[in-house]
């Protein structure tokens, strides 16, 4: 397991860790009007690590699952590595996440919320939701329709409820971060609970697409 | 002496090709070649021993076990060679190495770092930059810095320049001095398994022609040459594959003890090469 995990950390292409430095301008300037990204920001950038760490064309995913697959590990735990890095992703997520705090903090002297607890449980159990649906498309699909189905689904979330926000926000009612109800602890634990089945079906359908495929 | 790989009644239907019920054995402390015709069956058959292609029926085993029972075990002991690069191209051999030495447990860097200077490669350049043959060169000292007990290539010399061809076969042939390892690999250069294999299999449209040791074979086929007024009674002799000019005919016996008798006077027989048993067999009858 641990192999497969410092494989994906080798493998995973300079742009993907890159990629967050983007959020550094839009964060400064929420940074200003005191709002507070971190959820959102963990749980995108988690999505997007464990995904982009597979990046490739049809041809060179089937060279490199056949490399790993020549190797001594067995499917079922190629498959279980997949879903373990997603937790190595969102630790990742978060220092990055941290980094950025503390640069716009040297920087302008701003702090960055770091949210609540519970909130980063969520987030880390959203990200897992969103993995779930892309690794059985990978392993059945390719990367390219895997994660052009997947990465849609966060970016349309995000930008539902992204433009609910500003739509509250016009009429001074809550925003939609604040409806999501974190502090009911009954909602959190369920929806942990969800998470975590839709997650181990997710891992099972991946281990049946992948046992079977030939490489 | 112990059966290294065992394969019965191995069946595989893939979308425009199948194995049919491949049968063979191979014993520990040899070199195996496996030979046949470009889309014969060789690739997909190593890839079955492999497990990266999962079989319909039958039975693989290595060392005394099943991929189902212990795959990890197996591919420890196993060195393999891809017939094409299947390490990250983005990436040095070096930084290749790092993420596949820790797979093994008896992965040995003074032997691989051996290998990187003998072939002479250049650890720091990335894959992609590398030609054919020195990266068939990394493919070969990934596969032996682990001490594998068995090496499985699957053309390993396809493409390469005749100088490193010889090199190759010569490694082969140290590698099996240590008498607990074995070589098996797939090749259509039949030229170099004559060199170096002692026992063949020779597969042809998914189905096994035969799997004998390398004298053997020799003694079961015969080349018969001749006029080629000749030819209608050789074909009464059922031969495995006759070639006919105007002038002469060309033919490929097998059964030599039982058939030498009934041959027409005025032809002579030679010895074949693989290459001749190959060519007579995926061609049979022509004219």
């Amino acid at each position: 397991m641990k192999q497969l995990l410092l494989k994906d950390l080798y493998t995973q292409r300079v742009f993907g860790y890159l990629f967050p430095l983007i959020f550094i301008m839009p964060f400064y300037v929420s940074s200003l009007n005191g709002v507070n990204h971190i959820i959102v920001y963990v749980t995108y950038v988690a999505i997007w690590l464990s995904i982009y760490s597979n990046f490739g064309t049809t041809a060179s995913n089937k060279l490199g699952l056949k490399l790993v697959s020549s190797l001594p590990v067995t499917r079922e735990k190629l498959v279980q590595a997949k879903y373990c890095a997603a937790f190595m992703w969102w630790g990742i997520s978060l220092i990055s996440y941290g980094t950025i705090a503390f640069l716009i903090f040297i920087s302008t002297n701003n702090t960055l919320g770091w949210g609540t607890i519970v909130s980063l449980v969520l987030s880390l159990f959203t990200a897992l939701i969103i993995i779930s649906a892309f690794y059985p498309l990978y392993f059945l699909l390719g990367y390219q329709v895997a994660a052009g189905i997947t990465m849609v689904i966060p970016v349309l979330w995000f930008f539902i409820f992204g433009f609910t926000t500003v739509m509250y926000d016009e009429n001074n009612g809550p925003s939609q971060w604040e409806l999501f109800p974190t502090e009911n602890l009954l909602f959190c634990f369920l929806f942990i609970l969800v998470s975590i089945i839709i997650t181990f079906a997710s891992y099972r359908l991946s281990v049946v697409i992948f046992s079977k495929r030939d490489l | 002496m112990e059966n290294i790989i065992e394969v019965n009644g191995v069946s595989k239907r893939l979308k425009d090709f199948q194995l049919s019920n491949i049968s063979f054995h191979f014993k520990k402390g040899f070199i195996m070649g496996l030979i046949g015709p470009n889309g014969a069956g060789k690739s997909t058959l190593i890839r079955c021993l492999m497990d990266l292609v999962k079989i319909d029926s039958g039975e693989i085993t290595l060392f005394g076990m099943t991929h189902k029972e212990n795959t990890k075990e197996i591919k420890q002991r196993i060195g393999f060679v891809y017939d094409e690069s299947h390490f990250y191209e983005e990436f040095s051999l070096e930084r290749n190495k790092r993420i596949i030495a820790p797979f093994y447990e008896n992965w040995d860097d003074e032997t691989f770092y051996t290998f990187i200077k003998k072939f002479d490669l250049p650890l720091k350049k990335k894959v992609k930059h590398l030609s054919k043959g020195m990266k068939m060169k990394f493919a070969i000292a990934v596969a032996l810095a682990h001490h594998p007990e068995l090496i499985i290539l699957d053309e390993p010399t396809a493409g390469l320049d005749p100088v490193f061809r010889r090199e190759l076969l010569d490694i082969l042939l140290e590698i099996i001095q240590d008498d607990k390892k074995s070589v098996f690999f797939s090749t259509h250069i039949t030229t170099d398994l004559e060199q170096v294999a002692d026992f063949i299999t020779f597969i042809n449209k998914g189905k096994i022609i035969f799997s004998k040791e390398k004298d053997a074979i020799f003694e079961d086929y015969q080349i018969v040459k001749g006029p080629s007024e000749l030819a209608g009674k050789i074909q009464g002799l059922n031969p495995v594959g006759v070639r006919k000019t105007d002038v002469s005919m060309e033919a490929l016996i097998t059964d030599v003890r039982n058939v030498a008798p009934l041959l027409p006077q005025g032809v002579r027989l030679e010895r074949p090469t693989l290459e001749d048993i190959m060519y007579y067999t995926v061609k049979g009858i022509t004219s």
